[in-house]
């Protein structure tokens, strides 16, 4: 429940700072379209981070959809 | 569930008013890397290569497919049995295995939203699966709102030995993947996994140097989960019987990141917090942070740290402890001496290095290409018990408990 409040608080957060009159104009977003910007640019990258970590940590999936098979043996 | 019903109007919306607006092309790419991961132990290194390649073509303004092929290169040993008095690693089970996956999708863009759908194919000589995947992603409010929906499904197949009608006790352990997914062997059978994968993200753009991202996952595994191979000593070595985890797992996951530009040092800085729980008792959390930094304006470094602890399953036991399989027997029907369920933390730092090539106002390079990124990163993890007893504390004993490197190429046009 702690979690599910805090993670509610967070939302709203995040909407009234974005959604609002502050809402970032195109000609403000030079930083935001940067790769260094973006957390998963690197796609490669990320799929083999998600694919190592999951197989040697007990808490794989449940992130996000994925597909694939094992190849942990 | 009332986010995801939110999200999930939010998200007819787009597609209704998408239909009525343009649609813009996207990057044509091959992405290519090699990676390799190494784990040592006292007698047998686990030795893992991964080459990966990736590519994806425009078909059309609104709609691009893309292919990929991956595969898992893995030899090492495991041992035999789990229980005391330890299996040492000299009569351990040497392996080797390849996986391969073929992936193809297709993606559609109209308007605002994003549409992509996906099946993958994937095989090892002991485990087989078909999984399928959906997603949906719409830009709101001058593309300062991103909603994203994942599905996926997987329809898996797990060798295994012929333990039909026979209790938990007396299940024997798979002995070779010879003859698997072959009906005409006897003593071999073919067990089902099915998982079903749903996730909901939210990117918010705060200010013009802040990005944050809020996403859920939930995850139904349904089937035979645990590793065939395995055996499990209990009541004193009275009873050697197959590793048996319970058939269902339901896994909840929310995570936070946020990423805000260095404009002044022409670097960013990330961070990200992951909280973990499953119906099988396992909690975990994870913390990440990163710093990327432009060296020069063809060169990007990133370091990053990692740190993760998760909490034992219900039904875990460490084979030295009192309260072990061997001294007490299973709790409940389950007994496992799988690692990853166990109480641990590690830690990982890392760097990547890599150089960017884009085209400029004099126009592409190479006459053809609009970019390539060549990128090498080492990463380095150390494994920390939480419990002092074996096997598990032997995780602390190496400085290093993982390598991972990689070398990789991205070309676009």
């Amino acid at each position: 429940m702690r979690i599910l409040i805090a993670t509610l608080l967070a939302a709203m957060s995040m909407g009234l700072a974005g959604c609002g009159r502050y809402a970032v104009r195109p000609d403000e977003k030079e930083y935001l379209a940067d790769r260094i910007m973006q957390p998963d640019y690197d796609a490669t990258e990320s799929a083999l981070d998600q694919h190592v970590l999951s197989n040697r940590e007990g808490s794989a999936g449940g992130s996000g959809a994925s597909g694939g098979g094992c190849g942990c043996n | 569930m009332q986010l995801i019903r939110l999200l999930a109007a939010a998200l007819a919306a787009a597609v209704l008013t998408a239909l009525f607006c343009g649609a813009a092309f996207a990057e044509d790419r091959v992405d290519a890397s090699l990676s390799y991961f190494v784990e040592p132990a006292p007698r047998e290194t686990l030795h893992v290569f991964h080459p990966q390649v990736n590519a994806n073509v425009d078909l059309h303004r609104a709609i691009s497919v893309q292919v990929s092929y991956d595969a898992d290169v893995v030899s090492g040993a495991t041992p035999r049995t789990y229980g005391t008095p330890m299996d040492a690693i000299s009569s351990a089970t040497k392996f080797s295995d390849v996986r391969h996956a073929f992936h193809g999708g297709v993606e559609g863009r109209i308007g605002p939203t994003t549409l992509s759908a996906g099946y993958t194919y994937a095989f090892e000589n002991d485990y087989r699966s078909h999984a399928i995947d959906a997603s949906a992603r719409v830009d709101l409010w001058g593309k300062n709102t991103t909603f994203r929906l994942d599905y996926s499904h997987n329809f898996d197949s797990v060798c295994n030995a012929d333990n039909r009608g026979v209790q938990p006790l007396e299940r024997q352990a798979l002995t070779t993947s010879t003859g698997c997914f072959n009906s005409g062997t006897k003593g071999i059978l073919t067990e089902p996994l099915a998982i079903d994968g749903y996730a909901a993200s939210w990117t918010q753009v705060l200010t013009p140097i802040v990005l944050t991202e809020l996403s859920v996952g939930f995850q139904v595994l349904d089937g035979f989960q645990s590793n065939p191979y395995r055996r499990v000593r209990l009541f004193s070595g009275t009873v050697e019987a197959q590793e048996s985890e319970p058939l269902l797992r339901q896994r909840f996951s929310v995570q936070a990141r946020v990423r805000v530009a260095i404009r002044k040092l022409r670097a960013a800085v990330g961070a990200s917090g992951r909280a973990y729980w499953d119906s099988w008792g396992v909690k975990s959390g994870t913390a990440e942070v990163s710093w990327e930094q432009y060296m020069a304006p063809q060169w990007l470094l990133r370091v990053r740290g990692r740190f993760y602890q998760q909490g034992r399953a219900l039904f875990y036991r460490d084979a030295g402890e009192a309260l072990s399989y061997d001294a007490v027997g299973p709790v409940g029907q389950y007994f496992t001496g799988d690692r990853e369920l166990s109480p641990f933390r590690d830690y990982l730092a890392g760097f990547k290095i890599s150089y960017l090539k884009t085209a400029d106002e004099r126009g592409k390079f190479w006459r053809f290409f609009e970019g390539l990124d060549v990128n090498v990163k080492l990463d380095l993890i150390k494994y920390d018990a939480i419990t002092p007893h074996p096997p598990n504390e032997a995780r602390s004993n190496s400085v290093i408990g993982a390598l991972i490197s990689q070398l990789s190429a991205s070309l676009r046009w």
